[in-house]
């Protein structure tokens, strides 16, 4: 299975789409998928999808969390998936 | 001059422990040359050497395209550590030997830590290490850096490195590949800046791979910009030559080249199908998927809220009765009992922040399912199978992500609504986000639901969940069809972390993390909150009366709530005590529960028996907290439809006496379905205070009223079709 079919599937993918998703479409095992996955990262075509977070400090100086609150990643309250997302990426031409 | 070791490896591979034993407790903090991201370095001595260690951030490979990735590659090219240490998760070396094979690439001294090597054994992976440490001869240590196995002799192999040459390791890239490397090459060298920046074939290589931080070095000296544009021209000539991009021909390559050498280490060529792989296809099934989870939430709700109601009455009896007999007592010692200041006391904080606190363990008890499903890995399936049934109905891919957030809490899960790629996805993901059961809407629906639907009370809760997510999922689907129109959806991966049993330590600490901020809550928000609320009902504003002595109804919060309730009249809560209620629940929804006990209680009689002595009253809490652990224990087996204790009460408490009451009289006698309606309108109205500000910081003003004003009209409107709609039916 080449890197190259995976990329093409996930670019084809409506969204989200998980590895056993991937597995099952390609023909492949999930443990493959995941190997492929990092192949990907390590030539800079997927990157971790990591979003802007934001700054807390200017939060609500009302309401139940706003006295408490120390942000989204430390809120005790949030509840964490477990998820992490890739997005493919094009590195930049030299030129 | 000290020898500097790197510490290189992809996240979650050990690198950190590793690091850590390698360095001890002598470590520096600081950040990395114009980075935000920390910088941890430290210092090891062996035998007579000391060295110093640099942990670099944790990355897959050396093409920089993160900031992360960026400064290893970058501090490897330029910095030129003597040895560099590479971490590598011996369960997954396919995923792991990238950067090992690109460190050996670029020609760095290297060493490499078979880390985990007991998880891999575990699985039955039977690793030769001497066939990695031959093709790229380095030496390679097995070690589980956690509990520092093998530290000494990774330290010792460091030392013995130092007076070796290092040997690059060339991997084949192909004819056409090769032809490309081979010219830019000559490129290279010919330019000394650019030449001593490394070994000129990794250059090169970098160069094809559209490496960032090189084309930004390379932009930044004279000779740089002729040799990327022979780069340019050489990657295009690939590109044509092979009809593949050409950092996906090099990345083909190396792949091939590390799943033969993977083979050769573990005697394995094909993969194979884990215990993990086998669940995952069950659960998130495209038709089983759903149905396990909503069962799976049922369950969640069962607990909640029925295995937890011998601690919750237990709460309830110690604050009502020892607790508030104990602040009437102290107050009299000190000479203030009978006045405003034990009203405050008794009617203001015991019966506000009492009243919250009463849920406690039903907190507690829906944190410890969180917590357990979480740590298993179950909710990231939750949010794989649910996503993928919201797409189906134009909502964007990942807005289930901040929904499944939304359960925990509204505010965080505004805030991740940043994770989505275009405003739309954002915008829309964070109208319909509030829509889901927040923890603090809970406390309410146990309320009402204990004194309406005692025999069903878990079903009723349940069914207040279900029925957010179906509104968020409803206002989504109109919502993309007419003003927020549904955009091309961005291919994403979800990766998911493997099944595995829950870790009894890390469930505890979520555990006590979130319930100790519940509680905090109550001792702040909800304390405040119960404050303002006394200080209103104490403040006369009609009839007669003076402050702290005047009719409930008569006071502040008497007349504004009488002026809010006509609004409230046709969903059945039109009593000033139930619109006063629900307006204080905008500062946030525990306060409705707070407000409830303040009202509802202020007038309620007092039990005219002897109070029992102090001892009396601690023997009684002790053997009360005895009997609630024996129930608990009793009521689980109900979960899965096995009865074995009844705890049904006919006998309603004072509050849900007065309750039961002001909803029947409000209703027209269809307490139950007015009960119901003002559950569904808790659910649908304006989370909190904090949300509004979150939403506003992040969406702007305008949005912020259309969220307000429309989450106000589906909540009322969604109550006024429960409470008439069951009038109708004849229900209630």
């Amino acid at each position: 299975m080449r890197l190259t079919t995976l990329l093409q599937e996930i670019e084809r993918s409506p969204g989200p789409v998980t590895g056993i998703e991937l597995a099952s479409r390609l023909g492949i095992t999930n443990s493959e998928i995941e190997s492929m996955l990092h192949a990907l990262r390590a030539a800079g075509r997927l990157g971790a999808d990591v979003a802007e977070r934001p700054k807390m400090d200017s939060c609500s100086s009302s309401g139940s969390c706003s006295m408490t609150c120390p942000g989204p990643d430390e809120c005790s309250l949030t509840v964490n998936l477990q998820v992490s997302g890739l997005q493919i990426r094009s590195p930049a031409s030299p030129g | 001059m000290r020898p500097v070791v790197a510490v290189a490896g992809c996240p979650n591979a050990g690198k950190t422990s590793l690091f850590n034993q390698l360095s001890g407790a002598r470590q520096k903090v600081g950040n990395w040359p114009g980075q935000t991201v920390e910088q941890y370095s430290g210092e090891f001595t062996h035998g007579a050497t000391t060295f110093d260690v640099v942990d670099l951030p944790g990355t897959y490979g050396l093409v920089a395209v993160s900031a992360e990735e960026a400064i290893a590659a970058t501090y490897l090219a330029v910095e030129k550590p003597d040895v560099v240490v590479t971490v590598v998760d011996s369960s997954n070396l396919t995923g792991s030997l990238h950067l090992v094979a690109q460190i050996a690439e670029a020609g760095h001294r290297q060493v490499v830590a078979l880390n985990m090597i007991d998880v891999a054994e575990r699985r039955g992976i039977d690793i030769d290490e001497s066939v990695l440490a031959e093709t790229l001869d380095v030496e390679v240590i097995r070690t589980v850096a956690r509990k520092g196995v093998g530290t000494e002799e990774i330290k010792a192999a460091i030392a013995r490195s130092l007076g070796k040459p290092a040997r690059p390791l060339t991997i084949d890239y192909g004819p056409v590949v090769e032809r490309h490397v081979g010219g830019l090459i000559e490129d290279i060298i010919a330019d000394p800046d650019v030449a001593g920046r490394g070994i000129p074939r990794w250059t090169a290589l970098q160069l094809l791979a559209g490496d960032r931080a090189l084309r930004g070095y390379l932009q930044s000296i004279p000779g740089g910009h002729a040799i990327l544009e022979a780069a340019a021209a050489d990657r295009d000539g690939i590109a044509a030559e092979t009809t593949f991009e050409c950092e996906m021909e090099l990345a083909e390559h190396r792949f091939e080249w590390i799943t033969r050498l993977v083979s050769e280490m573990t005697g394995t060529i094909t993969a194979t199908t884990t215990w993990s792989d086998r669940v995952d296809r069950v659960l998130t099934h495209r038709l089983f998927g759903i149905p396990i989870f909503l069962v799976v939430m049922w369950v969640v709700l069962r607990v909640t809220a029925d295995v937890t109601a011998p601690y919750l009455d237990w709460v309830d009896t110690t604050i009502s009765g020892p607790v508030s007999r104990w602040a009437v007592d102290l107050l009299g010692l000190v000479g203030l009992a009978g006045g405003w200041v034990e009203s405050l006391v008794v009617d203001g904080v015991l019966a506000g922040v009492g009243g919250v606190l009463v849920f406690v363990p039903v907190l507690f008890a829906l944190y410890l399912m969180l917590a357990l499903l979480e740590d298993t890995g179950y909710m990231s399936r939750a949010a794989a199978v649910m996503d993928r049934a919201m797409r189906a109905v134009g909502i964007p891919g990942k807005a289930f992500l901040p929904m499944m957030v939304g359960f925990g809490c509204t505010v965080p899960a505004i805030y991740a609504t940043r994770t989505l790629d275009s405003s739309r996805d954002r915008l829309l993901t964070g109208l319909i986000t509030p829509f889901m059961s927040c923890g603090a809407r809970l406390p309410v629906y146990v309320l009402l639901a204990t004194i309406f639907f005692a025999d069903a009370k878990s079903m009723v809760v349940f069914g207040m969940y279900v029925l957010g997510i179906a509104v968020a999922v409803l206002i989504g689907f109109l919502m993309s069809r007419t003003a927020l129109r549904e955009e091309d959806p961005a291919p994403f991966v979800m990766v998911m972390p493997e099944f595995r049993m829950p870790n009894a330590r890390t469930v505890w600490i979520l555990v006590w993390q979130r319930t100790s901020s519940f509680i905090k809550g109550a001792g702040t928000t909800i304390l405040a909150a119960s404050i303002v609320v006394w200080l209103l009902l104490a403040l006369p504003l009609g009839g007669g009366g003076s402050f702290a002595d005047t009719e409930v109804e008569d006071s502040a919060f008497g007349i504004v709530s009488k002026g809010a309730a006509p609004v409230l009249q046709p969903l059945g809560f039109g009593e000033w005590e139930q619109s006063g209620s629900l307006l204080s629940g905008f500062v946030a929804k525990e306060v409705v529960v707070s407000t409830m006990a303040q009202l509802y209680l202020t007038d309620a009689e007092s039990d005219t028996g002897a109070d029992p002595t102090f001892g009396e009253d601690l023997a009684e809490v002790g053997s009360s907290f005895v009997a609630a652990g024996r129930d608990t224990l009793l009521t689980i087996p109900s979960v899965i439809g096995l009865d074995f204790i009844d705890l049904a009460d006919d006998t309603d408490t004072t509050l849900q006496a007065a309750v039961r009451s002001s909803f029947d009289s409000s209703s027209g006698g269809r307490g139950s379905l007015a009960a119901l309606g003002f559950m569904v309108f808790v659910l649908l109205y304006t989370p909190c205070m904090a949300a509004v500000a979150a939403f506003r910081q992040e969406f702007g003003t305008k949005w912020m009223w259309v969220s307000v004003i429309g989450q106000f009209v589906i909540a009322w409107s969604g109550a006024f079709l429960v409470f008439q709609g069951g009038r109708l039916l004849g229900l209630g």
